[in-house]
């Protein structure tokens, strides 16, 4: 579709300006910067920098903890992702069929979207804490189990999970929720009409119906558990125990800013920009694409 | 509801109970925390029930942890990133909507490229440059040989040198997060909708481009930009890596990093009481505006992401 | 920097800040960076007020930064930006960094330069020796040191009458298995665990290993090259032998392990130690402050050793504090006057007595001793024997060892040993593992550095 457009000759310059300003400045200029330190090995005082070319990448990539690391993410991303989905998902059908209640529900489910990732991090290392945790001693006194995130590698996960999950799923039932809520009434009723019961309309109507919301979300949710569950970590099991909680923004922190190694934390910087710009790519033009189809 | 499916009801509102209970079950036990002596909270297992200590933690960690400065530097970070990203969001996605000029797809993609990437895989070198402002200036006149031009021109051995500091200041804390695309995109695609006809109407009536973005436009976007209003507030109150780089004077620490200051210390007695009551004192402001401005807040979300 | 300046100023005038020198008459300013919490920070708090209470020309301004890890990465980035304060701490893993940096000033220089002269023979050598170059040049001032002791829940050891307290490791094991075999009770329920453990690499290899006289890099530990690699995963080696020991101790239930929690917030171990639960526990001797919130009684040990071994020295954890470059001889004479005040024997009592950090010249412990002060809190004596077992010449592998991105490297080593306690490798392994993963590390911050070495210490590069 063509859009009516304005003249002007230097109008549009100084409307983008601010933002074009800020964006090279702030962002592409340290984005060149660390795109220049990937390719040198450097003293993190500054000052000397030699041009290795490559070498920085293929370290990282043959490093065996840097394949851990993706394994690490990828479980992490998937984990999170499902439970996220699964329970946001649940939720808005549940606080759907209320519909008198579901503003009361929503209130008391989306609020710890607000709460700050290191936060959150801090509220589940206390509430999950091995030692004098409540969980762990109820864990313990009821069903002898011996939750330990700071040795077993799976406990870790699941706390990691749970956090960042925790944050998550109010996300993901505020969307599904909406997309639900735009599900024609008359299309439902007229379902149940031919006698089809709660469960089969989930499956053969509104499932389907939500599926652009649903892959949309998938989307961002590996972009959330990619990125933003950084604080996260970072409060809870700081990558451990053993690696088994380290991703890969997390090694890209912890060999910069624990290892001192700028040149090898920027080479893995670029590598996730990469598959960054990926995702926005995909995701852009599914986006696109929707907007079309809505239109 | 389209049938009656008694117990279906019912089992849907056990479920939501219970998914309420164990979203707000970590929020119950710091608030728990928060009212207990430190000698309670770190007694094997922690009482479940509250304590009378509430108002005892509170003056303690409010004044230990400078409590009240801090709130005020993340409402100035959280609602100058608000402003300034909204501010010049709209005018760059107007411009790009509703102009055609000659570098329009550069700008598109300089604008694009800058989705999503954080601010975490690109933080060392943004660190510099908060540093000195005018580093890539610095860089640029390097290249020129300026200042051997200049010492050429004056017969004197000069140096250009010159710092803006953005470490330690409202700045530093708000522009580096303002640099990203975002919400350009989220307007883009607003303005998008609005039929042609608006725009034609318009100039008809002889209204030029800021009379059409001020008279008609903004008005139009005002439920948008308050639902996004509150997103980036969130966004803006809930940053922690970032301030916690650019901010080495404790005046100008905010409240989420601040925290960290009353969490427990390898050699210290922990004193998770205080520690909790921060917590929840730092993460109120945003989830009462999630609370309050609910609708705004999923009308944000739902536009911003999408 | 301190060339010609031509300022292009005016243009951006609130926002343009010219360098440190504020135009405030009144007292100089020197800032200090630490990372000293809770009641190790109050220390500090009251160390510089003293100071500043003491003369009108200066003022320090303590400012805690985090924890090591974090104050090193916001001091470097503040070194880049020009933003550094006047002086750091930084611990005792970062010592080659800041060697190579080039952008500290030897504290024995800046001493020297105000009419200082350091007699580093007045110092514990285990002290002064973690922090002297290639040419015996003294390069920080050393600040909060170590070392690690046992401690013992006294309440627990004597309900099950173990008499004399452990010297070895055989005596722990033994001591131990007694108190499992008697009727001894817990306050979390059934039998007590034996040794709260975290694995910290410097409790329980890097000290007990040093005074074993076993190295832990080839090079002298480090301290004679930039070459060098790690070398404790010798099969025969006592790190081998003595963390199979601790895997087979876990395994019978003599040793229960508490990570030292990676956010900073405390340690496993130790909150187990701490709630009356174990009865023994290896920690810096500068737990003396938070063993006293304590619920039972206590004491503690020296380290222990290996039977039928004569141990040498420990060495030394803790931080010093070094001097940036880029201030005004004004404001370094002020620094210099601070350090005075903070090695003198009033200021050393007092932060031994307060945090149970050593004192480290040994004048200061003289009088603490003469004082009768040990005769009161004996088990903060224990850390200062153990360091001065060597006298003024330690054994070189009772040497902090001296290696790049050290941090780092105890990151890996301690990950690959936590994956040893939860059954998911052996010992052997995770050694083969940590000692690859340490040496690429090491191979990086060579090839990183040798340039700048090669202009400042040639011999690290052969």
């Amino acid at each position: 579709m063509r859009r009516v457009t304005f003249d002007g000759h230097w109008l549009p310059y100084l409307l983008l300006f601010p933002q074009l300003l800020i964006l090279v400045w702030f962002f592409f200029w340290p984005a060149g910067q660390a795109l220049y330190q990937a390719f040198t090995l450097s003293s993190p005082f500054g000052g000397y920098a030699e041009w290795v070319g490559f070498e920085n990448f293929v370290d990282m990539v043959t490093q065996p903890e840097y394949h851990k690391a993706i394994r690490v993410t990828v479980v992490f991303s998937l984990a999170t992702t499902a439970l996220s989905l699964g329970l946001g998902l649940l939720f808005a059908l549940f606080a759907d069929r209320v519909l008198r209640a579901t503003d009361f529900y929503r209130t008391l489910l989306i609020w710890p979207y607000a709460v700050a990732p290191a936060i959150a991090g801090a509220l589940w290392s206390f509430t999950l804490d091995p030692h004098s945790g409540v969980v762990a001693f109820a864990l313990k006194q009821l069903f002898n189990w011996g939750w330990n995130p700071e040795l077993s590698s799976f406990d870790a996960m699941v706390l990691v999970v749970f956090a960042a999950a925790w944050k998550q799923v109010a996300y993901n039932f505020v969307f599904f929720l909406a997309g639900l809520q735009s599900i024609p009434r008359a299309v439902i009723e007229s379902a149940a009409m031919d006698g089809a019961g709660p469960l089969r309309r989930v499956r053969d109507i509104i499932l389907p119906l939500l599926s652009p919301t649903t892959f949309f979300l998938v989307v961002l949710n590996i972009v959330y558990a990619f990125f933003d569950t950084f604080g996260i970590i970072h409060v809870t099991t700081g990558g451990g125990p053993g690696d088994a909680t380290t991703i890969l923004v997390y090694k890209v922190f912890q060999d910069g800013f624990i290892g001192l190694d700028l040149s090898a934390s920027a080479a893995q910087s670029i590598i996730l920009m990469i598959v960054v710009m990926g995702l926005t790519i995909f995701q852009f033009r599914f986006l696109e694409r929707r907007v079309h189809y809505a239109d | 509801m389209t049938e009656r499916t008694p117990i279906l009801d019912i089992l849907t509102h056990v479920f939501l109970i219970l998914g309420i209970l164990v979203t707000g079950f970590p929020i119950y036990v710091a608030l728990v925390a928060a009212t207990l002596t430190p000698e309670q909270v770190n007694g094997l297992p922690m009482p479940l029930f509250f304590g009378d200590q509430f108002l005892v933690n509170i003056q303690e960690a409010w004044s230990r942890a400078d409590l009240g400065l801090q709130l005020f530097n993340s409402a100035v970070q959280a609602i100058g990133i608000t402003v300034g990203k909204v501010a010049i969001s709209i005018i760059s996605a107007f411009a790009i909507v509703y102009f055609d000029f000659r570098f329009k797809m550069t700008a598109f993609w300089i604008i694009f490229m800058s989705l999503m990437l954080p601010i975490e895989v690109r933080i060392v070198p943004t660190y510099e440059v908060a540093a000195n402002a005018l580093t890539p200036f610095l860089w640029l006149g390097e290249l020129l040989r300026l200042d051997d031009l200049a010492s050429w021109i004056t017969g004197e051995k000069v140096r250009f040198d010159i710092k803006v500091s953005l470490l330690n200041s409202y700045a530093g804390l708000i522009f580096p997060l303002i640099a990203s695309a975002t919400a350009t995109f989220l307007f883009r695609q607003f303005f998008m909708t609005i039929p042609n006809e608006m725009t034609e109407a318009a100039k008809i009536d002889g209204a030029g481009p800021m009379r059409f973005l001020l008279d008609i436009l903004l008005p139009l976007s005002r439920t948008n930009i308050a639902a996004l209003c509150v997103i980036l507030f969130i966004y803006g109150w809930n940053q922690y890596l970032w301030p916690l780089l650019v901010t080495t004077d404790p005046s100008y620490s905010t409240v989420v990093i601040g925290i960290a200051k009353l969490m427990p210390q390898p050699e210290a007695v922990p004193e998770w009481n205080l520690a909790m009551t921060a917590a929840l004192i730092a993460m109120a402001p945003p989830v009462l505006v999630v609370v309050f401005l609910q609708r705004l807040f999923v009308r944000g979300l739902v536009e911003s992401e999408k | 920097m301190k060339r010609n300046k031509f300022w292009v100023a005016g243009l951006l005038a609130a926002a343009v800040t010219f360098g440190a020198t504020d135009a405030s008459a009144e007292k100089i300013k020197i800032n200090w960076w630490h990372a000293m919490s809770g009641g190790l920070g109050e220390g500090v708090d009251e160390i510089v007020k003293r100071f500043n209470e003491s003369q009108d020309k200066y003022e320090v301004v303590a400012t805690w930064k985090g924890r090591y890890r974090h104050l090193m990465t916001q001091t470097i980035a503040a070194i880049r930006a020009d933003e550094q304060p006047h002086f750091f701490q930084n611990n005792e893993t970062g010592v080659i960094t800041l060697m190579l940096s080039g952008a500290i000033i030897p504290a024995e220089d800046l001493l020297a330069k105000n009419g200082v002269m350091l007699d580093k023979s007045e110092y514990l050598a285990p002290v002064v020796n973690t922090y002297t170059d290639p040419n015996g040049k003294l390069l920080a001032m050393p600040f909060n040191s170590s070392t690690p002791i046992l401690y013992v829940n006294k309440d627990l050891h004597d309900a099950a009458g173990l008499g004399a307290l452990p010297k070895t490791y055989q005596e722990m094991e033994e001591q131990i298995r007694k108190l499992q075999a008697s009727d001894v009770t817990v306050p979390r329920g059934g039998k007590a665990c034996g040794y709260a453990f975290y694995a910290g690499m410097w409790a329980d290899m890097e000290n007990p290993m040093a005074q074993q006289k076993q190295f832990y890099a080839s090079k002298n530990n480090g301290v004679d090259g930039l070459g060098a690699r790690l070398v404790f995963d010798n099969e025969d080696g006592w790190a081998f032998n003595h963390m199979t020991r601790l895997k087979r101790w876990l395994d019978e239930g003599l040793a229960e392990f508490g990570a030292e929690s990676q956010t900073d917030w405390g340690s496993g171990a130790l909150k187990d130690f701490q709630a009356g639960n174990c009865l023994f526990h290896i920690r810096s001797t500068a737990s003396h402050a938070r063993m006293e919130s304590n619920k039972f009684n206590w004491t503690a040990a020296h380290l222990p050793y290996e039977a039928g071994t004569t141990p040498v020295n420990t060495t030394i954890g803790g931080a010093a504090l070094y001097v940036l470059k880029g201030f005004s001889d004004e404001e370094y004479a002020g620094v210099t006057e601070f350090f005075k005040s903070l090695t003198s024997v009033e200021i050393q009592k007092y932060w031994h007595k307060k945090t149970g950090y050593v004192p480290i010249t040994k004048q200061a412990y003289n009088e603490l001793k003469s004082d009768g002060y040990y005769n009161e809190y004996p088990t903060k004596e224990l850390a200062v024997i153990q360091l001065l077992r060597g006298g003024d010449t330690p054994h070189p592998a009772a040497r902090v060892p001296r290696l790049g991105n050290f941090d780092n490297i105890h990151v890996a080593i301690e990950s690959e040993l936590r994956k040893v306690w939860a059954n998911e490798q052996t010992v052997k392994q995770a050694f083969a593992n940590a000692v690859r993963r340490g040496d690429e590390i090491l191979r990086r911050f060579e090839k990183q550095n040798s340039r700048q070495a090669e202009a400042t210490y040639p011999m690290l590069v052969e």
